[in-house]
Formats: structure tokens, C-alpha cells, sequence
């Protein structure tokens, strides 16, 4: 086919369709893995009575704010003119949690803090993040084979990150511990292992 | 971008515009190691790439730096398909979409007009008569009422200028 008759059919072929926002898909994600957690685990004591305390709502802004950065992440990455990485909101929000475990270690028992570790709360943690992120990237993956990654690489790492962390915060409506030592851990490793496992195992379905 | 908003004509002109550019890259690209039966796939590949993923352009960026990232890919991937002879594929080998191109097609254009209406005047002014339109120094020194070594300054500082807003994206 000659060049000039390409350009005529692509210029009377209906436009594509564009495909799901990636924010859309997040929020859809937290919304899915909350659904699941009502269903299979329930909601944890004070906010299933309407009275979340104040750490619930600091371990939801802890959460969120892993879920936006990885996502914008995500959206940069998934296109194809790659664009300058912006380090400070991932910086912010480590320094942000390390003040959070500063504190409870300098203010809390030790003993206290590694015992949350030892309550069947912590594999259902990791289970459960891994499994509802899992389903999350693997619709991360299915919806940016639609886009362009400059480098699949990165962009299938950063779906995992961006699928567990949305899948956490939908999760963390059942989960009774507020410990930011506890947060940090139970819901730090499954997000690593998700993006370690996403640029591991990925990055071809995201050719283009 | 009117092409994207549905507008056929400026779709046209857009693809119009730019195949000759996309081809001149790959041509220089891949004439290096004897392939140029390939060039017309490529830029039939990257063609095509632009119409799927024109969702992807944002409009705040250059479209030519993007259709050139898109191009790299597609080029990339289809001398990664056939496996050929190796080849450096570092940036430092990729030709520029700009050197050679025509400044007057559709998307260079527009590029240029934005990127040239960020410096302050008449820096852009002088810059698009001198290397796009042609025009001298000794010309513009007259037709501004500087000197012909004010011109250079400005044209000097005024290309730093859009390199640094080129970096930046």
C-alpha cells in the first residue's frame, strides 16, 4: 500500500476510541477491592459504628497519597515522549511516613508496635492487597496496552505500585490497626512485591 | 488541536505533513546498515502509531518531539522484529525531526510558532527570519535598528533559550 492511500484511509476512518482515563480505572479499582473487603472481611469495628478515629483517617491520607503519586507516575509513563520524573511528591511522602514512625517509636512501646505484626491482621494485610492489586494490574496492563509507554519497563512496574495502593486503600476499611510502622510494612511489601512482579513479568504485553 | 478534535482536513494535512519528515528520519536511519526497502514500512508503521495513540499528545508539549518519540519506538521495535545487523540505538545516533525538515508543514509549524512565541521579542521574530525565512544578519540589523553583533547576541541567547524549553518538554 502506497503511504498517500494509508494517510486517505486513516483520515476517513472513524477516530479511535479513547481509552479509560487511568485515574477512572484507579478509583474503580479502590472501589472494587472495598466492595470485596465489605463482602469476604467486613468493615472494622469503629467505622462499621460511624466513628472512624483520627488515625484511620491519617492511614487513608497515607494511602491516597501512595495511590495518586504512583498514578500520576503511571500516566507520565504511559505515554510515549517521556517526560521529566518528578521525585519531590514520592520524597514528600517518605519523609511524611518516616516523621509518622519517628513518632510512634519515640511515643509508643516497642512491644506494642511489633505486636500488631504478630495478629492474623498482618498476612491478611499482605494477602489481601496482593491478591485485589494483582486483579488491579492486570486491568492496569489491559487498559495501558491502549496507550504508548516510552519504556514498558517502567510502566508495567508502576502499575503494580498503582494497582496496590489503590487496592489498599480500598482494603484499609477493614484493617483495625493505625500503626504507621504497621502501615509502612503490611502495606509497603505488597506494593514492592507488585512492582517488582509487574517489571518482571509485563513489559511485553505493553508493546505497542 | 483541531486534527484531534475530528476536523478531517487538518487530520490530513497533519499525516500529509509529516510522512516526508518521518520518512527522511528513518531513511537516514536505517540507510546505514543497507535497509532502506524498510523505510516506507516503518513510516507506514508510525503513521498508523500516530492515528491509534493521538490520545497520548498532550497539547502543552511539542507534537513534534512526540511524533519523533513515536517514530524512535516504532523504528526501534521494527529493527528489533527483524533482528538485523546491530545497531547502535542510542540518542546521540538519532537524526533530529528538525534538521532537514520543512518548516513550513502543518505540526513543525505550529511547534515553531509556540516555541518561538515563549522568547521575549523580538528574539522569536529574528530567529524565524534568520533561519527559517533566510533573511541575513547585516537585514535584520537594518530592519531593527540594532547592530549586526546585537543580532547574534539575541539569536545566540534566543536558541540556548528554546533548547533549554525543548529539554524541558
Amino acid at each position: 500500500m502506497k503511504t498517500n492511500d494509508l494517510i486517505s484511509i486513516l483520515t476517513q476512518a472513524a477516530p479511535p476510541r479513547r481509552p479509560m482515563r487511568l485515574g477512572l480505572a484507579a478509583a474503580i479499582i479502590t472501589l472494587l477491592s472495598a466492595v470485596a473487603t465489605i463482602i469476604v472481611l467486613g468493615l472494622r469495628p469503629g467505622l462499621a459504628a460511624g466513628h472512624p478515629p483520627a488515625s484511620f483517617w491519617m492511614k487513608t491520607l497515607l494511602l491516597g497519597w501512595m495511590a495518586v503519586v504512583s498514578l500520576a507516575a503511571l500516566d507520565r509513563a504511559s505515554k510515549p515522549l517521556a517526560t521529566k520524573r518528578r521525585i519531590w511528591p514520592m520524597a514528600a511522602l517518605a519523609i511524611f511516613a518516616a516523621i509518622c514512625v519517628a513518632i510512634e517509636w519515640a511515643t509508643v512501646d516497642a512491644r506494642t508496635i511489633l505486636g500488631g505484626f504478630l495478629l492474623p491482621n498482618f498476612p491478611c494485610c499482605l494477602i489481601s492487597v496482593t491478591i485485589y492489586g494483582s486483579a488491579g494490574m492486570a486491568g492496569f496492563v489491559g487498559l495501558i496496552r491502549r496507550y504508548a509507554p516510552a519504556d514498558p519497563e517502567r510502566c508495567a512496574g508502576l502499575a503494580g505500585l498503582a494497582a496496590a495502593a489503590a487496592a489498599a486503600v480500598g482494603y484499609s476499611i477493614h484493617c483495625p490497626l493505625d500503626s504507621p510502622t504497621f502501615i509502612v510494612v503490611a502495606y509497603g511489601l505488597p506494593m514492592i512485591a507488585l512492582w517488582a512482579l509487574g517489571r518482571w513479568l509485563l513489559p511485553r504485553k505493553l508493546n505497542w | 488541536m483541531r486534527a484531534r478534535g475530528g476536523d478531517a482536513h487538518a487530520y490530513k494535512q497533519l499525516l500529509t505533513g509529516f510522512a516526508p519528515v518521518i520518512r527522511r528520519m528513518v531513511a537516514a536511519r536505517v540507510g546505514r546498515w543497507g535497509g532502506q526497502h524498510y523505510v516506507e514500512d516503518i513510516t507506514q508503521d508510525t503513521l498508523l502509531a500516530i492515528h491509534l495513540k493521538l490520545h497520548t499528545y498532550d497539547a502543552d508539549m511539542p507534537l513534534l518531539a512526540w511524533v519523533n518519540a513515536v517514530a524512535r519506538h516504532k523504528l526501534i521495535d521494527h529493527l528489533r522484529r527483524i533482528k538485523g545487523a546491530t545497531v547502535s540505538l542510542d540518542e546521540e545516533g538519532m537524526p533530529e525531526l528538525v534538521d532537514g525538515a520543512n518548516p513550513e508543514a502543518p505540526g513543525i509549524a505550529l511547534d515553531l510558532r509556540k516555541l518561538l512565541g515563549m522568547l521575549k521579542p523580538p528574539a522569536g521574530e529574528i530567529i524565524y527570519a534568520l533561519r527559517v525565512e533566510g533573511a541575513s544578519v547585516r537585514e535584520l540589523a537594518a530592519a531593527h535598528g540594532l547592530s549586526e553583533s546585537n543580532i547574534k547576541v539575541i539569536v545566540h541567547r534566543g536558541l540556548q533559550k528554546l533548547s533549554q524549553l525543548a529539554r524541558a518538554g
